[in-house]
């Protein structure tokens, strides 16, 4: 028995269970971490496309909301009232677009509620209604902020996918290290072993 | 000479107008629909009889009949031009209303469109509208229903 547990017997099996070690690290722990980053990089790319979208909606809706501030003043430089008629028009057309658009992004169960309420709003201000005017401001106002909220959600989400993906990042890093130093340390212990074990044969020869 | 002039005139202004209000008679086309608890009964083919004291009760139960009921439920489909909408609320005990957009939630404010509520029980409003060729979507979203499919093609 004792004989059977020489030493290079001992390096051997340490080295192979060295190397073995290595391959379930490459083959098994390596592959899952890199799936895993795989995954959360497309969701990180879905993400920065929603940033994108809700990015330009925010840019569009303030770029429309100041058309119409526009088309507001030039109303009033009018004389004519068919020449006013169609300007409030254009004015309303442009916040109801920016209010559609912006409404798209609110949750889906309420957007119909939402666009009759806009429509609504939207017809009676082109019949020269200020508190129908003021509505689809505040309607402005609210669909703004959701936006804006929605927009600061997918930010935050990107931050801590950013970060789970440094994180796997360096943990695979780090596997793959000691893998490598897992496969040199076991074909190491594997030359001493038979290294060793020649010796040993040549001094039972002698 | 003189008296068939004046008589000349009057008969070609009569075929004027006749002419004139037998086109605006062609161009508005009336499409009829009727509104009863959580549903339009014509695209439905049938009234199901939902009791309704408040919308809430109507998102209950769509939610659970929805997919089924818009499965079964008769396309519209029309020609473009003129339509006058005449929606009838039948018996529902709340404020009803009519709102018909595109169904590409992008085209709506570039698309013909309609809303209006005010629809109290019994009452019946008419909504006009020019639609152009392409999927609209027709509901109410205060009884609410669910959005009713209507094609405008040639």
């Amino acid at each position: 028995m004792a004989r059977l547990f020489s030493i290079d017997v001992f390096l051997a099996v340490i080295g192979t269970l060295a190397a073995a070690a290595s391959v379930i690290i490459n083959q098994q722990w390596l592959p899952e971490k890199r799936d895993a980053v795989t995954l959360l990089l497309d969701t990180q790319s879905a993400n920065r496309y929603q940033i994108v979208q809700l990015e330009d909606t925010k840019r569009e809706a303030v770029r429309l909301r100041d058309l119409n501030m526009l088309y507001g003043m030039l109303r009033y430089q009018t004389m004519d009232a068919a020449s006013r008629t169609m300007i409030l028009d254009q004015a309303i057309s442009a916040y109801e677009t920016a209010l559609i658009s912006m409404a798209r992004h609110a949750p889906s169960e309420q957007f119909d509620a939402t666009g009759f309420k806009i429509e609504n709003l939207a017809t009676a201000a082109r019949g020269d209604d200020m508190a129908a005017l003021q509505g689809l401001a505040g309607e402005f106002v609210r669909l703004f902020q959701i936006v804006d909220q929605k927009r600061q959600a997918f930010g935050e989400d990107q931050r801590t996918v950013s970060g789970s993906i440094a994180d796997l990042r360096s943990a695979t890093d780090q596997l793959a290290a000691i893998s490598a130093y897992l496969q040199v340390f076991g074909l190491i212990l594997v030359m001493l072993a038979t290294i060793v074990g020649l010796k040993r044969i040549e001094l039972c020869l002698q | 000479m003189m008296a068939t002039a004046p008589k000349t005139a009057v008969l070609a202004a009569g075929f004027l107008l006749s002419f004139v209000f037998s086109g605006l008679a062609q161009e508005a086309e009336i499409i009829t629909l009727t509104q009863t608890g959580c549903q339009f009964t014509e695209p439905e083919g049938t009234d199901h009889g939902y009791t309704t004291g408040r919308p809430e009760d109507c998102k209950t139960i769509n939610r659970k009949s929805r997919e089924q009921r818009l499965a079964a439920h008769q396309v519209l489909r029309l020609k473009p031009g003129r339509y006058i909408f005449r929606v009838h609320n039948a018996n529902v005990p709340y404020e009803l209303g009519f709102y018909l957009r595109a169904s590409n939630r992008a085209l709506i404010p570039f698309a013909p469109r309609v809303s209006g509520g005010g629809l109290g029980q019994g009452e019946t409003k008419d909504y006009a509208v020019d639609l152009s060729p392409g999927d609209y979507l027709y509901s109410c979203p205060y009884n609410p229903t669910p959005n009713y499919r209507l094609v405008v093609s040639e």
